[in-house]
């Protein structure tokens, strides 16, 4: 129990140090989230898009792949 | 060679193939940076424990420097040669970028207060690294404040290449003015004037910061190649249905 009280006041800085690696975390791990909320998002959107014009695909498959 | 990736189809699957060699040790590296840093290094003799701030700000400084210079090469190639990702690839990593220099401001303001005794001063060094932070939330407001997207990117490509000049100003700003914030110590002529024990937890967080950074930019590159996609397909039903 001492050992864990002691390693989270690390050296009395503990409110700096755990503020820090705290911000860092959810910071990039909120990126990382936000980026993956998105993709799905937008998938799902060119899905329902795609399922919206089947006669269109059909027709102008070429002139999709450059829009894309 | 590069020209053949323009193909969303050929990028989507070499995406694909690279995205877990990126993510999985992305995971590792900064796992075991964590370990290193938190548990298995020495406190420094003058700034304690507080060194340990450093295994983050450091690496994140290293990385908001290295996205912005991506984002300006590939603004450059997107001016220069019209290479249709290399505007997209810009476009993907600024926030990256944003977030590691917001992240390198915060912890640099975290280690400040305790080492320096201040949170903020308007040091050579911090002042470059703010001026940075703007710079990308500049080229994100650009690139949206145009209706047409390809004057957004064209203009905002601008924006990052003029504004590169700042990562040399960074980069030396600790050796031309001598205010605060310390010279480097990593990167330097004479060899690095750290111990291997703190070097270590650097590197190893550095790799995992980078690798996380890549893995996140191919993520990102993917969803603005979908959303230009349906922007595409909406307005070709739009025309459809207009003209039915």
């Amino acid at each position: 129990m001492q050992m864990i009280s002691d390693f989270l006041a690390i050296g009395g800085y503990s409110g700096f140090i755990w503020t820090a690696y705290g911000a860092v975390a959810v910071v990039l791990v909120g990126l990382l989230i936000v980026s993956l909320r998105k993709l799905r998002t937008t998938s799902a959107e060119v899905a329902a898009l795609e399922a919206n014009s089947p006669r269109r695909r059909r027709n102008n498959t070429d002139n999709k792949d450059a829009t894309s | 060679m590069i020209q053949q990736y323009a193909n969303p189809a050929r990028f989507n699957r070499l995406a694909a193939t690279l995205m877990p060699w990126f993510a999985w040790p992305a995971g590792v590296l900064i796992a075991v940076g964590l370990y290193f840093a938190l548990f298995n290094s020495p406190p420094d003799y003058q700034q304690g424990d507080t060194v340990r701030i450093m295994y983050v700000h450091v690496p994140s400084a290293w990385m908001a420097l290295f996205v912005y210079t991506s984002m300006a090469i590939s603004s450059a190639v997107g001016l220069i040669w019209k290479h249709p990702l290399a505007h997209l690839s810009a476009q993907a990593a600024a926030p990256i970028g944003a977030c590691f220099t917001f992240v390198c401001l915060l912890t640099g303001s975290l280690w400040g207060k305790p080492m320096w005794g201040t949170w903020w001063v308007w040091d050579a060094r911090l002042t470059s690294v703010l001026i940075l932070f703007f710079l990308y939330l500049g080229f994100m407001a650009l690139q949206n404040a145009f209706d047409d997207p390809a004057r957004g990117e064209r203009s905002a490509a601008i924006l990052a290449i003029i504004g590169f000049i700042n990562v040399p100003i960074i980069k030396f700003s600790v050796d031309w003015w001598n205010t605060l914030h310390q010279p480097a110590s990593v990167v330097k002529i004479s060899g690095p004037a750290i111990h291997s024990s703190m070097l270590i937890p650097l590197f190893v967080m550095g790799v995992g910061f980078t690798l996380y950074f890549c893995a996140l930019l191919l993520l990102r590159m993917k969803t603005l190649m979908l959303a230009r996609r349906a922007r595409g397909m909406s307005m070709a039903q739009l025309h459809q249905q207009a003209s039915e």
